[in-house]
């Protein structure tokens, strides 16, 4: 079995490679073989790591000199989800950023998003405090070009807003990396934990927020989530659906896990599910009255993340199952809506939902796609909308007391915004163009995703078809992915 | 006051300057120098986290440290290497976070003609 530190090593040699190369061609024939290398790599670490975490020793020095790596449960379940998404994501970006896309380098574009794959594995697998920030800053910077690869006005101001807020939480994070080397005289994640607990309760606290700060910019928790509707509805979709579909969820799963281990004795674990749920509330309200179809699912990200984070943070076993089971959920619905919405806004060149009345007579199959992760979106049955949001009102109202009572109701309240925000784009999409077939216009020729698109959504799309059906299956990874969630 | 003293109140001023320039600014360019003046108070802090009054270099030479103690007492008269070589990859890390700033900054003056964050769109927050 290959060593899992070259799902790090991968990307990042073979992004660099792209680079030297400068050829689209070969950019995108070893952008998808690596995403390929690295769904491989991770897939054969996910059933050995089911049974508990194995410590990597990079280079023959192992810790206290060498940097901490692992990989459990929850890290090569997370990097197998990463690697199938970056490789579907590829996938679409041949005909997405190739031929509709294209001003941009497109060379340049897939070693970019290599780049932002390593740093995503890289981040599951550290176990060293600055190890986590120097894989952070890589994600960051990533997310930062990626978010302009458009390079029209919208895209730029995007992500220059992105990057004054993530640099800021970063500032922020790597003050509270100097206080922790202060207590503890090392980076590892354990001794600092055992530090932090042992130091004064101010010092910790300060030292837990300063981090929870930074780490809380890229996991979009409320309040410092404002980059996300314009970064993320301004990104080309295919970044859109990364970025939706697994980094603002890995940099919560992150942040979750170190408030819940290596910051414990600060104890700020409590104010999670109330800066969750006012997510939630925010997020969903806003999308509601959006009247933009990526400005709406953005905002939406926002909402689901919070209900995401409200679940993890409920502290019980079964709450961060449920948590884990949303995210992939997640994964594969939001994914497919924005690469889905991509598209519309190839085919038509407008962004508002209203010009894409009557579509679906035109792109049929890819409305019928759109609309079944939509569904699913919503929570509605046999969708595995339904069976992960169900998950997560069990997980709460087994919790009891007030804050979770609440938390179900905020759920459900939200629930009905989202059924009725995007079962308004489902019927816009399906509705007959009356306009259109009054001026007697001919019948406008199929203009469906290209083929490639089209295959990289239908398998997100089948997850979340499917996934209700074989979340037996699942569950054998997402139970002990959630218990290693609650350890280092 | 001990050194350590006056650099940790040094590092302090400098982030808080930093945040200032970079909160209060509407010039693109005044904001990415206020990150950097941050950046740089960040790395003094980090630097002065690894001082010791009266250290000297970490490096070990044959016969450090007297036979009695040996190894520790010679680390003990050390300051902490770790933080400055944390303290490298910062500065290289804040390197790359300026320069994709400022091209983005010089793109959006190509775009815009203005790098007066009031009258761009979508820099309202």
């Amino acid at each position: 079995m290959v060593s899992p530190i070259i799902l790090v090593a991968l990307p990042l040699a073979a992004a660099f490679l792209i680079t030297l190369a400068g050829n689209r061609e070969v950019a995108r024939i070893v952008a998808l073989l690596t995403a390929l290398g690295t769904v491989w790599v991770a897939a054969t670490w996910l059933l050995p790591s089911l049974a508990g975490s194995t410590v990597i020793v990079v280079g023959g020095i192992a810790a206290p000199f060498g940097i901490g790596l692992a990989i459990d449960a929850l890290s090569a379940g997370f990097a197998l989800l990463v690697a199938v998404s970056l490789t579907l994501v590829v996938l679409y970006s041949f005909s997405y950023i190739g031929g509709e896309h294209g001003r941009g380098n497109e060379a340049r574009y897939y070693a970019v998003l290599l780049l932002l794959g390593a740093a995503s594995f890289g981040l599951l697998l550290t176990r060293d405090l600055f190890n986590l920030f120097v894989f952070y800053e890589i994600l960051c910077i990533a997310s930062y070009i990626l978010v302009a690869y458009g390079q029209d006005q919208r895209a730029l101001e995007a992500s220059f807003k992105y990057m004054i807020l993530g640099s800021l939480g970063s500032l922020l994070m790597l003050v509270s990396i100097g206080l922790a080397y202060r207590a503890a005289g090392s980076l590892a994640m354990t001794d600092i934990a055992a530090a932090l607990a042992a130091a004064e309760p101010g010092y910790a606290l300060l030292t837990a927020l300063l981090f929870f700060f930074g780490m809380a910019v890229e996991a979009a928790v409320f309040p410092v989530n404002t980059w996300l509707p314009d970064a993320h509805s301004s990104a080309p979709s295919s970044i859109s659906a990364v970025l939706s579909g697994f980094v603002i969820e890995l940099a919560l799963v992150v942040l979750v896990r170190l408030v819940g281990t290596v910051f414990a004795p600060a104890g700020i674990g409590a104010v999670l599910p109330v800066l969750a749920l006012v997510g939630v509330l925010v997020g969903e309200i806003a999308a509601f009255s959006q009247t933009e179809l990526k400005r709406m699912l953005a905002y939406s990200s926002m909402g689901q993340v919070g209900l995401i984070l409200f679940a993890l943070a409920l502290g019980t076993e079964a709450g961060t199952q449920a948590g884990l089971t949303h995210l992939l959920m997640h994964t594969g619905a939001k994914s497919a809506l924005f690469l889905i919405a991509g598209y519309f806004i190839v085919r038509t060149d407008r962004r508002d939902i209203e010009s894409y009345r009557g579509l679906a007579a035109r792109m049929p199959v890819s409305s019928v796609l759109f609309a079944l992760a939509a569904l699913s979106l919503v929570g509605v049955p046999p969708f595995f909308g339904f069976f992960s949001k169900f998950r997560v009102l069990a997980a709460a109202s087994a919790v009891g007391g007030g804050l979770a009572w609440g938390g179900i109701a905020v759920i459900l309240a939200a629930t009905v915004l989202e059924g009725f925000y995007l079962f308004r784009v489902v019927r816009v999409l399906f509705e007959r163009d009356e306009a259109a077939e009054r001026a007697g216009g001919t019948p406008a020729a199929r203009m469906e995703l290209a083929a490639p698109a089209l295959v990289a959504t239908a398998l997100f799309v089948l997850l979340v078809i499917l996934g209700g059906a074989v979340l037996p299956q699942f569950d054998t990874i997402l139970a002990p992915a959630a218990s290693a969630l609650a350890v280092l | 006051m001990s050194i350590s003293a006056i650099l940790y109140a040094v590092s302090f001023l400098l982030i808080a300057i930093g945040l200032y320039g970079l909160l209060a600014n509407r010039n693109l360019v005044r904001m990415v120098i206020g990150l950097n003046i941050a950046d740089l108070g960040v790395n003094i802090f980090l630097v002065t986290v690894g001082y010791v009054e009266g250290g000297i270099a970490p490096i070990f030479t044959r016969g450090a440290g007297d036979a009695a103690t040996g190894v520790a007492s010679a680390t003990a008269a050390m300051v902490d290497p770790v933080p400055q070589a944390l303290v490298l990859t910062a500065i290289v890390i804040g390197f790359g976070i300026t320069a994709v700033a400022l091209t983005l900054v010089m793109r959006i003056y190509a775009a815009t003609g203005t790098i007066d964050s009031s009258r761009l769109r979508g820099l309202k927050w």
